[in-house]
């Protein structure tokens, strides 16, 4: 329910009030108004005060709809509300009337709407890009796949086919399948995380031998990316799922290798008997401070226009098992200096 | 004299084997990572076709393609785009990846020719 209407009149060229309800009044914080002029008791109310001007002069009735002003609730606070206004001159009388019909409850519930439908249309919107992104990243490995085997039933019509060649062939064939199912894998994981069915099988890991894991499996891309790792590591043991975490670890180390290619990555594995903590420090290209808080959301990658391959999902499935082992991960990053990324993990 | 093709493509991949099957056909082949590099290796020799990708880092295609067109020596080297994107924003000839052996030596060949636009 919205309070009924507040009124107010003021006569004269100094706009002295003869009358203020007390809904009015309310809002104006309870204060003494008849007898005094408006420009006295609203210093602070000047668009108000010019309104009122301006119809007293012209003699014209002025309207105004969903107008900003502060009011008293009546606590002493002052607080935004909005009003239809109307201010007319009084018929037959030397003076100016003024209602306000509040309408904050219908404006807010409006703007409300509108918000919703603007999130709604943005989560649309970054679907459709994912949607794009995902059909990109499954045709890149797709296209090595089918070339190579053309090039291998190529060769196996023109014979005699160097058996090393047609091995090596196969290999790369077998790795560009591993890597669309990786990618599906991920897309898996995005539908597993919203449907809230990510199942942890907690085990005791040491997260120092499994981040050297890592770093053998990722030794390859580290050496093809020129960055040299130094890592920094104490034992540590914690309850958590392997696979889950070795994903975490995986994306980080992938991370780095993509924006700092050339540049050296630094690892560090400490615990202070409560928290592991996994910092993975590079010297690459670094994220905007605008960027810093998308990169962990679904879908978003803070150099969209410049495709470094992926999905885009790495950081938001990496945020989202860390949040399910009851840990936390963040950023520090300054564009053109690097990034670091710590993930802490309770024990 | 066999012609050259310069391939550019960000996927490593896919970079190696356009490169040896290009090679088999009988093609000369230079190779860069993205736009920037492409640019660097068009100074050094001037290719009989740029088979281009576009969502690359540093440099994209479509960012090489301005380029190209903006600088009279490299403006009429044709360009064959092989692009995994749905959408495409160049307006050349687009050979959409995944692409078979076959179709994509016969757009090479056309190209050559002067022919696909």
């Amino acid at each position: 329910m919205q309070a009924p209407a507040a009124i107010a009149i003021q006569e004269g060229p100094d706009h002295v009030y003869t009358l203020a309800n007390p809904s009015y009044r309310q809002f104006l914080g309870n204060r003494e108004l008849v007898g005094k002029p408006l420009r006295e008791v609203l210093p602070e109310f000047a668009r108000l005060t010019q309104i009122v001007r301006d119809v007293y002069r012209t003699g014209e009735k002025w309207e105004g709809h969903e107008q900003v002003f502060k009011v008293d609730r009546g606590d002493g606070n002052w607080v935004e509300a909005y009003f239809n206004l109307i201010v007319q001159p009084v018929l037959g009388a030397d003076g100016v009337i003024t209602f306000g019909f509040e309408v904050t409850d219908l404006v807010r519930a409006r703007k409300e709407k509108e918000t919703l439908a603007s999130d709604l249309e943005s989560a649309v919107r970054a679907r459709d890009t994912f949607v794009a992104i995902a059909s990109h990243e499954l045709r890149t490995p797709l296209t090595t796949l089918l070339l190579q085997a053309d090039g291998l039933l190529r060769m196996l019509e023109k014979p005699p086919a160097d058996p090393d060649k047609l091995r090596e062939r196969g290999g790369k064939i077998q790795t560009q399948a591993l890597r669309i199912n990786r990618l599906i894998g991920s897309l898996l994981d995005v539908s597993r995380i919203t449907g809230g069915r990510l199942r942890l099988d907690r085990e005791p890991v040491e997260l120092r031998a499994l981040v050297e894991e890592v770093l053998q499996r990722s030794e390859g891309a580290l050496k093809r990316a020129g960055c040299a790792v130094q890592l920094t590591a104490s034992a540590v043991v914690g309850q958590w799922d392997r696979l889950r975490i070795d994903q975490v670890v995986t994306n980080l180390i992938s991370n780095a290798t993509k924006y700092a290619a050339g540049k050296p990555v630094r690892i560090t594995v400490e615990s202070d008997g409560k928290l592991a903590r996994l910092v993975v420090a590079d010297e690459g290209i670094g994220i905007d401070p605008a960027d810093q808080a998308r990169i962990f959301a679904r879908f978003e990658r803070a150099v969209s226009e410049r495709n470094f391959g992926g999905l885009g999902l790495g950081l938001w499935i990496s945020e989202q098992i860390v949040s399910a082992h009851g840990g936390a991960i963040r950023v520090d990053s300054r564009p053109g200096l690097g990034s670091t990324f710590t993930v802490e993990l309770p024990l | 004299v066999s012609r050259l093709l310069l391939i550019v493509e960000d996927d490593l991949p896919i970079r190696e084997i356009l490169r040896e099957l290009f090679i088999d056909e009988g093609y000369r082949v230079v190779e860069a990572a993205n736009g920037l590099e492409a640019l660097q290796r068009l100074e050094e020799a001037l290719p009989d076709l740029i088979v281009l990708d576009l969502w690359m880092p540093v440099m994209t295609g479509g960012e090489l393609m301005q380029r190209l067109k903006a600088d009279p020596r490299f403006a009429s080297v044709p360009v064959l785009v092989l692009t995994a994107a749905t959408e495409d924003v160049t307006g050349a000839p687009v050979v959409k990846k995944p692409v078979g052996l076959e179709e994509l030596l016969a757009k090479v060949a056309e190209k050559l020719s002067g022919g696909g636009g």
